[in-house]
This record gives C-alpha cells, sequence and structure tokens, in this order.
C-alpha cells in the first residue's frame, strides 16, 4: 500500500479535469473531422488512448508499479496489435 | 503475519493480489480487444456501414449522443471519486472513504439508469438486430449487434464493478483501515479499467 499526498489528491483532480477536457476534444474532434474518415479514426483513437494513458499511469498507479505490470500489460497491447493487424489488410483490401 | 513484509526477492507479500489483478486485467484486454479488433475490421471492409462515417440513422441520434456523453462523463466521474475513496483509505479516514466510495456507486448505477433509458430510445425507432429497419439495411443491422454486442458486455462489467465496490463498502465497516484500503485499491484497479473501455468505446459506437 503507498501513502498519498497532498500533491498527489491534486494531480488526481488535474487529471481528472485533463480527461473532461479530452472528452470535449473528442467530440469537437469528430464534428471538425466529418467526411474525413482516415483523420475521424485517427484523432479519436489518439485521443482515447491518450485518456486511457492518464487513467492508467495516474489513477491505476502504474507510475508506481514494478515492471512485470507492464509486461503484463504489454501483452495484452501486443496481442490485440497483432490481432488488428492481421484482420485489416483482409478487410481493407478485400471488400465484402 | 504482517502482509506488508517484504520477501527475500524483494517483494511485499501484498503485492502479490495486485499482480493477479493485473493478469485478470488482461484476460479482460484481450477479451475487449478481440471484440473491438473485429468491430473496426468489420467496419472498414463494409462499405454499408463504413467506419469514419456515423452509422447511426438521423432520428434520434443526437438524443442517443448525448446520453452516451453524460455517461462518459458520469464514468470519468466515478473513477475520479474512486481515486479519493482509496486515499481517503490510505489516510485511515474511514468517513471519507465511505462518502467517495458510496458516490462512486451512485455514479455506476446512474450510468447503468442513463444506459436503459438510451437503450429504450433505440429500440422505440426500432435499431435493434431484427427489426424491419435493421432488416432493409445489412450494415446497420452488422452494425447494431456489435453495439448491443459491446455494450451489453461493458454494462454487464459495470455491474460487477458495482458489486465490488459495494462488498468493499461493506466490508469497510469494522476491518482495520490498511485492509480497507487494500480492498479499495483492488476495487479500484478494476473500476479504472471498465472506465478504460468505455473510453475506447464512446467514440468507436457514437462518433465514427
Amino acid at each position: 500500500m503507498k501513502s498519498t499526498s497532498q500533491s498527489d489528491e491534486s494531480l488526481n483532480l488535474g487529471v481528472y479535469l485533463a480527461l473532461l477536457a479530452l472528452t470535449a476534444a473528442t467530440l469537437a474532434a469528430s464534428l471538425l473531422t466529418q467526411g474525413g474518415r482516415i483523420m475521424a479514426v485517427s484523432l479519436a483513437l489518439i485521443i482515447a488512448s491518450v485518456k486511457a494513458g492518464l487513467i492508467g499511469f495516474y489513477y491505476m498507479g502504474l507510475r508506481r508499479e514494478r515492471m512485470m505490470m507492464f509486461m503484463i500489460l504489454a501483452i495484452g497491447v501486443l496481442a490485440v496489435s497483432v490481432l488488428l493487424v492481421g484482420i485489416l489488410p483482409d478487410m481493407t483490401f478485400r471488400r465484402f | 503475519m504482517d502482509a506488508a513484509t517484504a520477501t527475500e526477492h524483494g517483494w511485499r507479500e501484498d503485492e502479490g493480489g495486485r499482480v493477479g489483478l493485473w493478469f485478470f486485467i488482461l484476460s479482460e484486454i484481450l477479451l475487449f480487444g478481440a471484440f473491438l479488433a473485429s468491430y473496426i475490421g468489420t467496419r472498414l471492409g463494409n462499405p454499408d456501414c463504413a467506419l469514419g462515417t456515423v452509422v447511426w440513422p438521423e432520428a434520434g441520434h443526437l438524443p442517443g449522443l448525448a446520453m452516451a456523453a453524460s455517461n462518459t462523463l458520469i464514468l470519468l466521474t466515478s473513477s475520479y471519486t474512486m481515486v479519493r475513496a482509496i486515499s481517503r483509505a490510505e489516510h485511515a479516514d474511514r468517513a471519507g472513504f465511505r462518502a467517495n466510495m458510496i458516490a462512486t456507486i451512485v455514479l455506476g448505477a446512474g450510468f447503468l439508469v442513463v444506459k436503459s433509458f438510451e437503450y429504450a430510445l433505440k429500440i422505440s425507432h426500432g435499431y435493434y438486430p431484427g427489426s424491419e429497419l435493421a432488416a432493409a439495411g445489412p450494415g446497420l443491422s452488422i452494425f447494431l449487434s456489435y453495439y448491443y454486442a459491446l455494450t451489453l458486455l461493458h454494462a454487464l462489467h459495470v455491474i460487477v464493478g458495482l458489486a465490488w465496490n459495494g462488498v468493499a463498502l461493506y466490508a469497510a465497516a469494522e476491518a482495520p483501515m490498511a485492509d480497507v484500503a487494500r480492498r479499495a485499491e483492488y476495487a479500484g484497479l478494476y473500476w479504472h479499467f471498465v472506465d478504460v473501455i468505455w473510453v475506447f468505446l464512446f467514440p468507436l459506437l457514437y462518433l465514427i
């Protein structure tokens, strides 16, 4: 168990406000990129990844975790990436 | 035995629970990752529900989007109250822990209430697999199947998270604060992960 300080509590509030701002950015980006498919998808996924990173790093405590937790997480990210990379070429170039 | 005692390898004995939880979260990443990879691949390859253009028909889309955006705010706020609950428990502030954990549970329940209203709205417009509207548009039917599968699976995780939080709150009545903090930390890890899943579902299902 790790004790939290006053600065940690301020940090948690800052992360929360950043998450709200990024949610607003997600909505704004979807309005601004209507019609631009690749841009819309890329922006949405980039913003979602930043939000997930903030939650994981600060709220789930990854910034204080051992390397082993990052390795466990990396297995999941790698497996999903392999799945996506394996599926996307077929789906993109062979329409059904 | 003192749970915080360091082992000969430098690990504290109470860290085993967190390792187990991260392995559990890994299994959840693989579950949702497989669904999302399939969803993205399907929408990329299908001109009827191409990725990058909103699939929802115009009728009822904006109220549904407003509900989904509200649910995003609700879940993000619940993550903040959860991290405050853990912080209060670590400071041996039982009342502060209880107040923040109750807020987390109320917000989580609020998410499910808003979600049920959103389902009712969509069903009233005929947006469900097997409806006449869905049968007329194969792309919409495929999209709706993914929408309900992913959101219902996520809602199931919210329900499990609520139960977990409820147990942590109930067990905090008499337990030593060190135990309360550890249980809160475990419940928090899962709750934050449920939030992360929604962070990806929201733009992928409603905005693109």
